[in-house]
Formats: C-alpha cells, structure tokens, sequence
C-alpha cells in the first residue's frame, strides 16, 4: 500500500497605506 | 474510513476542483480558500470519487496511475483533515468591489499583452535613465513636505498614499482577471502596517508561468506613474505642480523599493519568487527551518514541517538569506526616511506649540501633528513589547 501525500498550499495575498 | 456515508462523501467530493499548476495537481474549495498540492494518483482518486462515488474505484484507478496499491482510506483522512469536506461556506460576505467585476478578462488581458508590458518595461528603462542622469530629481524624504505646512502636507499624502496603493492593487486585480482568477479585496495589517489586501488564493490552481504577471502587475503600474512623474518635472512645471510630482515620486519609489525588500511580510516579491522556485508554503518551511537552526522546534511544528514538499524545506535552508537582505534594506529605508521625517515633524510640532495662541488653528494643527509622529515613532515599539509579553506567555510563537 503506498501513501498519496498531501501537502498545503499557502494562501496568496498581495499588499499594499506615510512616512 | 471517514466519517461520511457514502451517498455525503460524493456529495462532498462535487465541490472540490481539480486543477494542474504545471508539475503537481491541486486539489481546492476555492469558497473556502483552501488548496492542497496532490501526485496525479490523488487527483484521479478525486475524479474519480465525483463520477462514480465509490471509494473503492476511486482506489482502484489511482492505484493503476500510482502503479501500486494505494491507501484510499488514509488519502480520504486527509483531506478531511485539511478541512476541504467542510460545510460550504456562506455567500462571501467580504468586499468586492464592482467596477472591476465590470471588466471583462478579455478587456483586461489587453493591459497585460505583449504591448502592455512593453510599456511596463519601458517605464522602468526611463525611470533608471532620469534617475541615474538627473541627480536634482531623485526622491529625498524632505520632498514629502510638499505643502507650506507639515500638517496638511501629511494629510494630503495621506489622501495620495492611499489613493496609489487602491491603484497598485487595483493593477493586480486586473492581471488576475485577465487570466479569469478571481479576486477579493480587504483592509488588512501586516506587521505594524495597515494595508489594502488583494486575496488571489485562487491563482493557485493556475499553471505557474501564467502566474507572474499578476504578481509583478502592481509594481508594473507604480513604475509608469513615477516614470509620468518624472518625466513631467523635466519640463519644468511650476513651483506648486513640481512640489506634489516630488511628493509622489517619493511615494512611488519607496513603494516599489519596499515591494522587493519586504520578503519577510510576504510582498508581492515573495509571492513572484514562491512561484518561480516551484514552491507550496515557502513562507511557513523558512520560518520552521530558520527556528529550528536557531532555537528548537516543539515536536508539532517539526511534524509540520516533516510534512511539506522536499523542495520547500530545501529551498527554506537558503531562503532565509534573501530574507535577511530585504530586512537590511527596510531598516535603511527606515533610517534614511522614516525617522528623519518623523523627527523632523516633531521638531516642528514642538516649537509651533510653543508659539501658537492656544486653540488656534495653528495650535490644533501642531498638536495633531505631535500625535501623528508620536504614533509613529512608538506604535512599532509597543506592539514589539506586546508581541514579548505574549511569547513569555506562550500565547504566541
């Protein structure tokens, strides 16, 4: 029996508001 | 085996999607926000598991992918475990903002064909040029008192301030419609800073060399409006004009050098690099690596970190050096324009108080300002004593 490995994926979120 | 009966678990199954990122395949509920990277044995499992609802042949014909047996029950589990059969989600209650749903992918590719980014790349050659040939035009931090009072100038580029991030954002939400990935568009913090966030989770079941783009394509629309600035304080405009393009400028291009060096508070730079080395969670595998060379990891969080992909938790063993690079360059930009700019306010607030009428426009104005540098100056310092106080207590990492 072989294991299907699961991995995370990270979520994406792009920013941006003085001095 | 899960807790499902069969009939829910095919039910359940219908709402996960199935995409390729260009090597592995990912498994999402895009209502959710969650996504998991699967070998193609587990998105036949998934394919599988929609059309017929049987366990047993979705394990069947993974198996033959796999060239093995595969355990299906334990696959199952796990993406139970990462929480992809939840119940749906409401109706998205978070912001969405019209006017862009009103673009058309098709109307919106057209900014981000090859003319678009020829003009993209073009803004960025004139910015270099002017930058480097005109030396009375490069952005200092005394060119955001544009105004004849550090008062209102703040205001005003605090208007200007925001008005260009909406923008930037904005130019990302468009390249992630161009390719039909959807958007959602939030207030958030990272660090001490308060941002405007365009959440593109979605672009994760997208092929990765159609991701770049979007990624690049806030600071692709930064670099055209500094080169617009810069260009026109060539010719010269008058006094009032060339004050507020400098204030811009200034704006624009500690945005853009802020973009690359603030790896560590996830920028839009990390994001293009996660992508391009092929990575799934390089942001949390650095973190756990670094923490594990430097301190020691608690027995959850070297699971955690046993169970990334090899590729993050090999690139996470270097990637703390461009990190520690991008944190050199904020505390320049801090000390060459931050502080100078806060100290110098609060010079000013302090001998206006001394001098104006008490509950003058003058008075209000220098004790608004006071407060503003104040803030400035010891919000970073409370929330990292705050940040201490609640390692001490364990309620944070």
């Amino acid at each position: 029996m072989v294991k299907i490995e699961i991995v995370r994926v990270e979520s994406t979120r792009l920013t941006g508001i003085m001095a | 085996m899960t807790a499902f009966p069969a009939a829910e678990l095919h039910e359940r199954a219908a709402w996960l999607t199935v995409g390729f990122d260009g090597e592995a395949w990912i498994l999402g509920r895009p209502d959710l926000g969650i996504f998991v990277a699967v070998p193609e044995p587990g998105a036949v499992f998934v394919t599988t598991l929609q059309e017929t609802g049987s366990v047993a042949d979705a394990a069947a014909r993974a198996g033959e992918v796999a060239g093995e047996q595969v355990d299906g029950d334990e696959f199952l589990e796990g993406l139970a475990a990462a929480g992809l059969f939840e119940e749906m989600a409401g109706p998205d209650a978070r912001g969405r903002i019209r006017w862009i749903e009103g673009v058309s992918p098709r109307a919106a590719a057209r900014l981000f064909g090859r003319v678009g980014w020829s003009c993209y790349a073009a803004a960025v050659v004139a910015v270099l040029v002017i930058l480097a040939t005109q030396p009375d035009l490069r952005p200092s931090w005394e060119d955001a008192w544009f105004l004849p009072s550090p008062g209102v100038s703040l205001l005003a580029g605090l208007l200007l301030t925001i008005a260009f991030t909406a923008l930037h954002e904005a130019w990302h939400w468009l390249a992630g419609r161009a390719i039909g990935v959807p958007a959602v568009f939030r207030l958030s913090y990272r660090g001490i800073y308060v941002v405007f966030e365009t959440d593109l989770t979605q672009i994760v079941a997208v092929p990765r060399n159609r991701r770049h783009g979007v990624y690049l394509a806030g600071t692709a629309i930064d670099s055209v409006v500094l080169a617009v600035v810069l260009g026109l304080r060539l010719l010269d405009p008058p006094d009032v004009l060339d004050r507020v393009l400098a204030a811009v400028a200034l704006l624009q291009l500690t945005r853009i050098i802020w973009q690359w060096a603030a790896l560590p508070l996830r920028s839009d730079s990390y994001a293009l690099l996660a992508n391009a080395l092929r990575c799934h969670n390089l942001y949390r595998a650095t973190w756990l690596t670094t923490k594990g060379r430097l301190l020691r990891l608690t027995p959850e969080e070297s699971d955690e970190l046993t169970a990334m992909s090899a590729r993050d938790r090999r690139i996470a063993g270097w990637f703390a050096v461009p990190y520690v690079i991008g944190i050199a360059i904020m505390t320049w930009m801090f000390f060459a324009i931050a502080l100078p700019l806060v100290i110098s306010l609060g010079q000013w607030a302090w001998e206006r108080l001394g001098s104006a009428a008490l509950g003058s426009f003058g008075f209000w104005e220098a004790l608004l300002v006071a407060a503003y540098a104040a803030t400035e100056l010891l919000l970073p310092v409370a929330l990292a004593l705050r940040e201490r106080r609640l390692r001490r207590t364990g309620r944070l990492l």
